[in-house]
């Protein structure tokens, strides 16, 4: 009797605890995107977040609405909100006065950060990211051209919310290699390294104009493209690379996805679709300076041909030969510039610390100064697999 | 005071009643005179009141005529038996002096019986007796009138492929029904009864040199222990010989199929069946028992195994899936994917309980719509389950009192414990899925675990008739995972197992199994 009596108690004493950790789902304000820029008025942080709206599934089932709200009568999926603070975590906690319900951010996958905080320097940000428990270091890491609060406020076209598109651009990017974007750990990780400098993905601001019926005036439609790629020196921005750079880095890093090559060939073009099988970058032992040798095969098969020629094995032979030299020529341009930016993007210095820890350590303390003395040998063997489902070129 | 007194003249009555009692069982243990007279007064008194009872007088043609009696239970006799063996061989041949009872009547059974007692008690099993002038026993004549319910299909445990033959109320068709199962005089079968007033019959039923004899004789000191006036049903017997009275988990087993009965008695285990209930009890019943089912044994051995962790998996979701929605949802909500997560958010908007409210509000109402499908006549059920499930939920959902993805969570909770074969195990999860709730509302998975350890510890504490009731997971063994969660091929079961059976494990032999696939030389 007195073990069921004190059994009692203590189940009765369970509720007691109040559920102090729990949230009803309604009570959640789910951040789904989260920007950073510099304060515009002063010395500190402006953080820009996309919180979920709770009304808008009840409401309708359709995706729809703009991320800054107003002018759509739709009811937005997410409401667009700012507020600016001393530090990064001063400004989240001012965003406070604005939501009703309790702030996750738990299922931030994307974190945007705008031009002129990421020139000044990314410590602070990645300082809160980093620590922070609720934050996924498996978010995504883009810098913006302009600031981050523009961008956010641009409409999503295809998904219900911004940050849903954005995860769909970064996920396909492999199909054109045009872009890269790490993930917060890989950035977090580079950053420590002297061996490699880190990069982000690049959000660029576009306006384009779009009929909006066949008898009215254009519209201009402003949106968000991810090309190219934002290379850093510490945690400062150093310079971008153009999309066609960036397949460069992305296959000289070994992250390559498909990638498509325009060959001019006897007065007409024909494009290649290819992809790399295997690229493999390593020092060349006791070279000093270092020399570097890239071994790069892939593979591919003719997408289009404006030209009337019948393909033939010498002829193929031959536009294998000149595809391979235009892809070396592609991926020496991104050797070029890092050469040419002093940034060590390609992680050269890992790589020999990797292979030479010795030599390494000499070299660390001058490096990335000395990164201009660095030559890179590029051998590039690459396999034309098919002409598609026709060999001759369709002609009249 | 007044109310203070009431209850100790109650217990004088029953006192005095209980003497009385024990008056008429020493008198009861009286043996039968040779004095006719005397012995049918006596029978007389003791049936004064019972007017089902009838007698029949007649004169034994013999010389001198032998005055007799028959007494009998009206409405369970065969009249056919009665008039042609016992009345008509009686008075109408003359017979030599010599000829004994049993040299005279014809019918199939026929015993002795020496005490008053004994001939009261086969006067109430539904025998005739015969009592005859200067014979100091009377003789118990078997003429029982086959009046029951004819075997038919089990309600509770059905199959698509195996033998539609369920147990009656019938003990003896019940035995029948076994026996023609196992052709073996190593099946033992101990009848006795149970009850001081209701004298129910059962039977104990295990297979020599296979069942733990140790098993079997817990079986019958628990038998022996149970002091009660009646038992209507197998059910009140199995809650006064389990192991643990207070637990949730049954530790007796109960099948409704014969054939169910004879593979538990191959396999060792001891069936216990009782008249006027068509559930036969078997122990050792372990953990594992209530999710296996007899089809499995005689679908083919892929489709069982898959079927078999299809239950598993649903058990954990009949016992867990209300709990580990609320805690996920209010406590973890990291942990759903972002995607399903916006969903859910949408979906709960406007919702006003909070979650573990809602769960267990609609857990409520969904087994209140159970259990008013079960009462009712079987046209009424449905017309329950349609309007309760679809029309209330539908229109609860519409209202806004719960969210939509509560009543799926509820309805798979529900469809999950359907599928377990065991009622008795469907019911446990039935019954713990609301502590686990309510950890869950609490503690969040913190809780869900907190409980299921406590479950777990309760578990591993139980024994049903001296076997481990996580047996064979724990204590382990592996020789007998062979039919745990998957069911291994028929030709491939060697051995009855182990934590079961003792004595005579072999099942086939290795080198009988000629029907596997040889091959080709």
């Amino acid at each position: 009797m007195k073990t069921v009596a004190v059994l009692l108690l203590i189940i009765m004493l369970l509720p007691l605890s109040g559920c102090w950790d729990s949230v009803e789902l309604d009570q959640l304000a789910m951040v789904l995107l989260i920007g950073v820029d510099t304060d515009p008025m002063g010395d500190g942080f402006e953080v820009t977040v996309h919180v979920l709206n709770v009304a808008a599934g009840t409401a309708s089932g359709t995706a729809g609405g703009t991320g800054g709200g107003g002018g759509s009568k739709n009811i937005s999926q997410t409401l667009t909100l700012s507020a600016r603070g001393q530090t990064i975590s001063d400004a989240t906690r001012n965003l406070r006065g604005r939501v009703q319900g309790r702030f996750s951010f738990h299922h931030v996958r994307v974190v945007l950060i705008g031009e002129d905080l990421a020139r000044k320097g990314l410590q602070p940000v990645l300082d809160f990211l980093f620590r922070a428990p609720e934050i996924r270091l498996t978010s995504y890491l883009l810098v913006c051209q302009g600031t981050a609060r523009e961008m956010m406020l641009l409409a999503p076209e295809i998904s219900g919310t911004l940050d849903e598109e954005l995860r769909g651009l970064i996920e396909m990017q492999g199909e054109w290699s045009k872009a890269y974007t790490p993930r917060l750990l890989e950035f977090c990780a580079n950053y420590g390294d002297n061996g490699i400098q880190p990069v982000a993905g690049r959000l660029i601001n576009l306006t384009y104009r779009t009929p909006v019926q066949p008898d009215t005036d254009e519209q201009q439609t402003k949106t968000s493209i991810i090309e190219g790629l934002a290379v850093f020196r510490d945690d400062q921005l150093r310079g971008w690379l153009t999309g066609t750079e960036t397949i460069g880095f992305s296959y000289l890093i070994g992250k390559g996805g498909a990638m498509v090559l325009v060959v001019p060939w006897h007065a007409a073009k024909i494009s290649i679709e290819l992809a790399p099988e295997s690229c493999n970058l390593r020092y060349i032992a006791g070279s000093n300076p270092p020399r570097f040798q890239v071994n790069l095969a892939a593979t591919g098969q003719v997408m289009d041909y404006t030209g009337e020629i019948e393909f033939t094995p010498t002829l193929l032979t031959e536009l294998e030969a000149l595809a391979a030299a235009m892809l070396g020529d592609l991926l020496m341009k991104t050797v070029e510039k890092a050469r040419e930016m002093e940034t060590d993007f390609l992680g050269y210095g890992s790589i020999i610390s990797r292979q030479d820890p010795r030599q390494w350590q000499a070299l660390n303390k001058k490096w990335p100064e000395t990164l201009h003395a660095v030559d890179t040998d590029i051998e590039v063997k690459f396999t034309l697999r098919h002409t598609g489902v026709t060999r001759s070129p369709l002609t009249r | 005071m007044r109310k203070a007194r009431k209850p100790r003249k109650s217990l004088k009555l029953w006192e005095k009643k209980a003497q009385e009692l024990e008056k008429q069982v020493q008198e009861q243990q009286s043996p039968l005179s040779d004095d006719f007279q005397a012995n049918c007064a006596m029978i007389d008194a003791v049936f004064q009141g019972c007017d089902d009872v009838s007698t029949r007088d007649f004169q034994i043609a013999q010389d001198p005529p032998r005055p007799a009696r028959l007494y009998m239970l009206k409405g369970t006799l065969d009249k056919t038996i009665i008039n042609d063996s016992i009345i008509a061989p009686l008075t109408t041949a003359v017979k030599a002096r010599g000829a004994g009872v049993p040299d005279l009547i014809s019918a199939h059974m026929l015993t002795e019986v020496a005490t008053l007692g004994e001939a009261v008690q086969e006067v109430l099993n539904g025998q005739v007796l015969l009592i005859i002038h200067r014979q100091a026993r009377a003789w118990s004549v078997n003429a029982k009138a086959a009046r029951l319910r004819t075997v038919a299909e089990p309600e509770t445990q059905k199959v698509v492929r195996g033998p539609r033959e369920g147990l009656i109320e019938d003990l003896e068709t019940n035995l029948t029904l076994v026996r023609k199962r196992l052709k073996t005089p190593a099946l033992k079968i101990v009848c006795r009864s149970v009850g001081r007033r209701s004298n129910t019959e059962l039977a104990v039923l295990h297979l020599e040199g296979v069942a733990d004899p140790k098993v079997l004789a817990e079986v019958h000191a628990r038998l022996n222990k149970i002091d009660i006036d009646g038992i209507m049903d197998s059910g009140e017997l199995e809650q006064l010989i389990e192991d643990n009275t207070i637990s949730v988990f049954p530790q007796v087993g109960n099948t409704e199929r014969p054939d169910n009965i004879a593979a538990a008695l191959l396999n060792g285990r001891v069936a216990i069946l009782v008249d006027n209930s068509p559930f036969a009890l078997i122990v050792p019943n372990v953990l594992t028992d209530m999710l296996q089912s007899s089809d499995d044994y005689y679908e083919r051995f892929q489709f069982s195994s898959l079927i078999r962790i299809l239950r598993y998996v649903l058990a954990f979701v009949a016992l867990l899936s209300p709990a580990l929605y609320v805690a996920i949802t209010t406590f973890h909500h990291e942990m759903i994917p972002t995607d399903l997560l916006t969903n859910l958010v949408h979906a709960r908007a406007g919702v006003p309980f909070p979650t573990v409210i809602e769960a267990g509000l609609m857990e409520l109402a969904f087994e209140a719509l159970r259990e008013a499908g079960l009462r009712l006549p079987k046209a009424v059920g449905q017309a329950v389950s349609i309007v309760g499930a679809l029309i209330i939920g539908q229109a609860a959902v519409e209202a806004g009192l719960v969210s939509p993805i509560m009543v799926i969570v509820v309805a798979a909770t529900g469809i999950a414990s359907f599928t377990i074969p065991a009622f008795n195990g469907a019911v446990v999860t039935r019954m713990l899925k609301f502590p686990l709730l309510a950890a869950a509302g609490t503690l969040g998975l913190y809780g869900i675990s907190l409980a299921l350890a406590i479950i777990i510890i309760h578990l591993t504490s139980l024994r049903s008739f001296g076997v481990p009731y996580l047996s064979p997971m724990a204590p382990i063994t592996i020789s007998d995972w062979k039919d745990l969660i998957v069911r291994i091929p028929t030709w491939a079961m060697y051995q009855r197992p182990t934590f079961i059976a003792k004595g005579d494990l072999q099942r086939q032999s290795k080198s009988a199994a000629g029907v596997q696939p040889q091959k080709k030389k």
